[in-house]
């Protein structure tokens, strides 16, 4: 008798929890006779279930800022999804890609005018969900106050896996000042090199956007050499218009000593995004400076030097054959072919002047993988470092 | 064609019975793994405590729809599946979900019990689309769940936000 009304007793340490998967149990298996529709008792979902609800809206910060109010249990829930993926802009209130899933995504670096400047990542109470979630941290580059302002202090991120760096030019805030080292490099973007927003980041996977139209240089100052000291896995992302340093040869150029243990590679080159404009330079079969030819040398120099490599994957590398002006109305399978029989061409040639066996070269060969977008995507493992708006623009633009 | 047309007893938590074939009902994993546990028993009714007959009429209508589809894989790996599949739902889908939010929270546990994946995806994305554009107080009557925190929290997690909203 005493049994029915006495309260339920709570389960200990998840009572927060609890509130929400409470009358799951009551409600159905206790009592399998009672009508479902129980009404002024609306019906409570477990914790897994909303668990996955919220994970649909995982870029939609905003709904997440809500939702992180809402209960104790509410805030536990979407804070790692708020906080796993941080980017900071400093200029963009828009990234750079056309991509509606992406817009909002963006956070802007703190303004140096603020006071609580300086106090990111430092491990004040306040951002506590910095170093708790964030696994994955995106930085264009900054101005120069940035680094200035509170330099004794830095970004920790102890959680962090994959940082990805944007050096393109920005055509659009060409304008700005822009954080250099090198003030030879006016037009570019650069990292310093004791930048304290990645000074003591020790990612596993880095990111790097750049058309590398000047050479690719992972070594020349601007970027911390302290953050290639854990990679194993090095992703480059290169839009594909033209080559406009025509003058130039393709810069075979040491990696830093810590990347020499990179095992995996993965070259993307993906179409312009819109916003870039300009138009699209062809180039005839023998032009002096072939954009796939130039690819192809930074491609080889760089595996070359990459000792313990276990793959290379190069992904829509056909587009490098659809700027030849006589390959055009070949289709993307026959580009995907020519690209790979030249790069593989080029790769033997360059390895047999510096007297690699035939067997080595054949081995270093089968290391080199072709992907399109779309074999890329049924691989495991993409979709932590991209979202699905900009596969899924590369892919449109290069249907049509 | 006895064969493709083979039937299955269900019987819901107000003990109606329901005779489904068996390729709507095998689109629930867990159904179909007690039909192979428990092998052929003809006439014999599979008990689904948890799930009530209006419940289970709106489901089986899902099931006979897809019933042709191929059938996801038993243990795909949803963590990574789910960030990359977009919000969108099938049109057939979005209309066929359009009911009150008590019978879809109870689709929800339904499909979670009854382990019918893609139905699963399909509710908690349209709840999540409920979510959008919501404020916290209108998040907490969707859920029916009480504001636990101290005002203390509360400025908390305001200034923890503040950052993240400029």
């Amino acid at each position: 008798m005493a049994r029915s009304t006495r309260p339920k007793p709570k389960p200990k340490s998840t009572s927060s929890r609890a509130s929400i998967t409470e009358d799951k149990t009551t409600s159905s298996s206790n009592h399998p006779t009672l009508p479902f529709h129980s009404q002024g008792q609306p019906t409570s979902l477990p914790i897994e279930i909303i668990l996955q609800i919220l994970s649909y809206l995982s870029n939609d910060q905003t709904s997440l800022l809500s939702c992180s109010r809402v209960s104790k249990a509410f805030h536990k829930l979407s804070s790692p999804l708020l906080w796993h993926h941080l980017k900071l802009s400093p200029f963009f209130a828009k990234p750079r890609l056309v991509s509606a899933n992406d817009v909002g995504v963006y956070r802007k670096i703190e303004d140096p005018q603020k006071a609580h400047c300086g106090s990111i990542g430092t491990g004040k109470k306040d951002f506590k969900p910095l170093l708790k979630h964030v696994e994955k941290f995106y930085l264009e580059s900054h101005t120069p106050e940035w680094c200035f302002h509170g330099y004794n202090t830095s970004l920790k991120l102890p959680n962090l896996q994959i940082l990805e760096l944007d050096i393109l030019p920005m055509r659009k805030q060409a304008h700005r000042k822009i954080h250099l080292c090198d003030p030879t490099l006016t037009s570019r973007n650069q990292y310093n090199p004791n930048c304290r927003l990645l000074r003591d980041l020790t990612p596993s996977t880095i990111i790097l956007r750049d058309d590398f139209n000047k050479g690719l240089d992972l070594c020349k100052g601007s970027i911390p050499l302290s953050i290639w000291k854990c990679v194993e896995e090095l992703v480059l992302v290169s839009p594909v218009r033209d080559i406009p340093c025509l003058e130039l040869e393709p810069v075979a150029a040491p990696i830093p000593l810590t990347l020499k243990d990179l095992e995996r590679l993965t070259w993307i080159f993906h179409p312009p995004p819109a916003l870039d404009g300009g138009e699209k330079v062809m180039y005839k079969l023998d032009a002096p400076h072939r954009p796939d030819l130039y690819n192809a040398i930074q491609i080889i120099h760089l595996i070359i030097q990459l000792k313990n490599i276990q793959s290379v994957k190069l992904v829509n590398a056909g587009i490098l054959a659809s700027l030849i002006e006589e390959n055009s109305g070949a289709t993307k399978d026959q580009l995907h072919w020519e690209s790979k029989d030249y790069i593989l061409g080029k790769f033997g040639a360059e390895m047999r002047k510096m007297g690699w066996t035939e067997g080595k070269i054949g081995e270093w060969k089968d290391k080199i993988e072709f992907l399109t977008f779309e074999e890329w995507e049924e691989e495991q493992g993409w979709v932590r470092m991209f979202e699905g708006g900009e596969v899924d623009w590369w892919k449109k633009a290069m249907r049509g | 064609m006895s064969d493709n047309k083979q039937k299955v007893i269900l019987q819901t938590s107000d003990d109606e019975q329901f005779t489904v074939e068996k390729i709507v009902a095998e689109r629930s994993a867990m159904i179909k793994s007690m039909m192979e546990d428990l092998g052929e028993q003809e006439g014999q009714a599979i008990p689904l405590p948890n799930v009530s007959s209006s419940v289970l009429t709106k489901i089986l209508e899902y099931c006979d729809h897809h019933k042709n589809e191929p059938l996801p894989a038993a243990d795909s790996s949803d963590a990574d599946d789910s960030r990359r599949k977009t919000s969108e739902i099938g049109e057939w889908d979005a209309r066929w979900i359009q009911v009150d939010q008590e019978m879809l929270f109870e689709i929800i546990l339904a499909a979670n019990y009854l382990d019918i994946k893609p139905l699963l995806d399909v509710g908690c994305k349209t709840v999540a689309n409920m979510i959008k554009g919501k404020t916290p107080e209108e998040i907490r009557k969707l859920f029916n769940i009480t504001n636990d925190f101290t005002p203390e929290e509360e400025e908390q997690i305001r200034k923890e936000n503040e950052w993240a909203e400029e």
